[in-house]
C-alpha cells in the first residue's frame, strides 16, 4: 500500500508542489492549512503508523504554527511518525527549538525536489 | 539593502537590490529598479503594514510541474519570504493585497534569456492568483526598466520609466543576480538537518 505523508503548509501553492513531487513517486499525500486542521486530521486515522508514514510541517502558520502542532502531536498516538520541518527559517535558535520539541529534520527552502524525495524516503521507511 | 535620503521623494528609503526583500509597519518606503526581475508588493492597508521583494527566476517555466521545479521553488521562496515578512509585521493574510512590476525586456540575448521578463511576470500572477491574493494593479513588460517607490503604509507605488540609455547598469546587476540565484539552487545539500 502507498505510504501515506501528511504536509501542513497555510500555502496552496507549496501544498500542491509537495503533492506533485511525491504524488509522482507513488505517496499518497494529505492536505492540512494549519496545525489545528492537521490534528482534527490525524484523529480520523488510529495512530498505528501504518497508515501516516511522515508528516511535513511548516512553521510559520496561522492559527496553530509548526512548533505547538508538534508539541500537540508529540502527546497523541502519532509521537513515533517521523516529522519533517519544511520552512524559510535557517537560524540555529529556530532549528534547536524543532529538535527540543521532537521533530526528525529541518529543510530549509528552496531545496532540490530530488532532496525532497530522499528525505522523505529515509524518513517515512 | 541600503538606507538613503532620496532627493526625489525628500525622504529616507530603503533600496532594495535583486534577491532582496522588505517589509514594515512603520511607514517606510521603499524603492528598487527593474529590468527584467520583478518586483511584487504586498500589503494590508487596513493595519498600515507592506512589503516588496524583488526577484527573477534562475530559468525557464514550463508545464504543469512548473511548482516542483527548482525554478518554481526558488520564485516560491521569494513570495514566502515576503508574505511571512508582512504577516510578522502585523498584516493580516486574509486581507493581503499585491501589485505586480517589471518584467521588461532588458537582457541581451535570444531563447531562454529572451523569456525570462515573461516567465517572471507569469509566475508572480500565477502564485499570487493560487495563493488567493488580488493583484490590484500591475504595471508589467515592455522594453523599458523602472524605478519604483512603495510607500509601505498604503500600498501606494510611484513609477518611473527608465529608457533603454539608462538601462545597462540595471541588465549587469540583474545579470549578476541570476548567475548567483543559479548558484544557490545548487547548494541546496547545505540545507537539510536531520536530528
Amino acid at each position: 500500500m502507498a505510504k501515506t505523508v501528511l504536509i501542513v503548509d497555510d500555502s496552496p501553492t507549496l501544498r500542491a508542489s509537495v503533492d506533485f513531487t511525491l504524488g509522482e513517486v507513488g505517496y499518497r499525500v494529505l492536505h492540512a492549512q494549519n496545525g489545528k486542521e492537521a490534528l482534527e486530521l490525524l484523529a480520523q486515522f488510529d495512530g498505528n503508523g501504518e497508515e501516516i508514514g511522515m508528516i511535513i510541517t511548516d512553521v510559520n502558520m496561522p492559527v496553530m504554527d509548526g512548533i505547538s502542532f508538534i508539541k500537540e502531536v508529540k502527546r497523541t498516538p502519532f509521537k513515533f511518525v517521523p516529522i519533517l520541518v519544511m520552512t524559510t527559517e535557517a537560524q540555529e535558535t529556530m532549528k534547536n527549538e524543532g529538535r527540543t520539541v521532537g521533530a526528525s529534520g529541518w529543510l530549509v527552502k528552496p531545496f532540490k525536489p530530488e532532496q525532497l524525495l530522499n528525505v522523505v524516503a529515509k524518513l517515512a521507511s | 539593502m541600503t538606507v538613503f535620503f532620496d532627493s526625489h521623494v525628500r525622504e529616507e528609503v530603503v533600496n532594495l537590490l535583486p534577491g532582496e526583500f522588505g517589509a514594515s509597519r512603520e511607514g517606510r518606503i521603499y524603492s528598487t529598479v527593474l529590468g527584467s526581475c520583478v518586483a511584487v508588493v504586498i500589503y494590508d492597508a487596513a493595519n498600515r503594514v507592506g512589503g516588496m521583494n524583488h526577484f527573477m527566476l534562475p530559468g525557464a517555466v514550463e508545464d504543469r510541474r512548473f511548482y516542483a521545479t527548482e525554478n518554481g521553488r526558488y520564485g516560491m521562496y521569494a513570495m514566502e519570504l515576503l508574505i511571512n515578512a508582512v504577516i510578522k509585521e502585523g498584516g493580516e493574510r486574509s486581507r493581503l493585497v499585491a501589485k505586480v512590476v517589471g518584467g521588461g525586456s532588458v537582457l541581451a540575448g535570444s531563447g531562454l534569456v529572451s523569456r525570462v521578463p515573461d516567465n517572471n511576470v507569469n509566475f508572480a500572477f500565477d502564485y499570487l492568483g493560487t495563493e488567493g491574493i488580488p493583484v490590484v494593479s500591475s504595471h508589467v513588460g515592455g522594453s523599458f526598466g523602472r524605478k519604483i517607490y512603495l510607500y509601505a503604509a498604503s500600498g501606494r507605488v510611484l513609477l518611473r520609466r527608465i529608457g533603454k540609455g539608462h538601462l545597462a547598469p540595471v541588465a549587469e546587476e540583474e545579470a549578476r543576480y541570476l548567475a548567483r540565484a543559479r548558484t544557490d539552487a545548487l547548494e541546496a545539500e547545505k540545507r537539510l538537518t536531520l536530528f
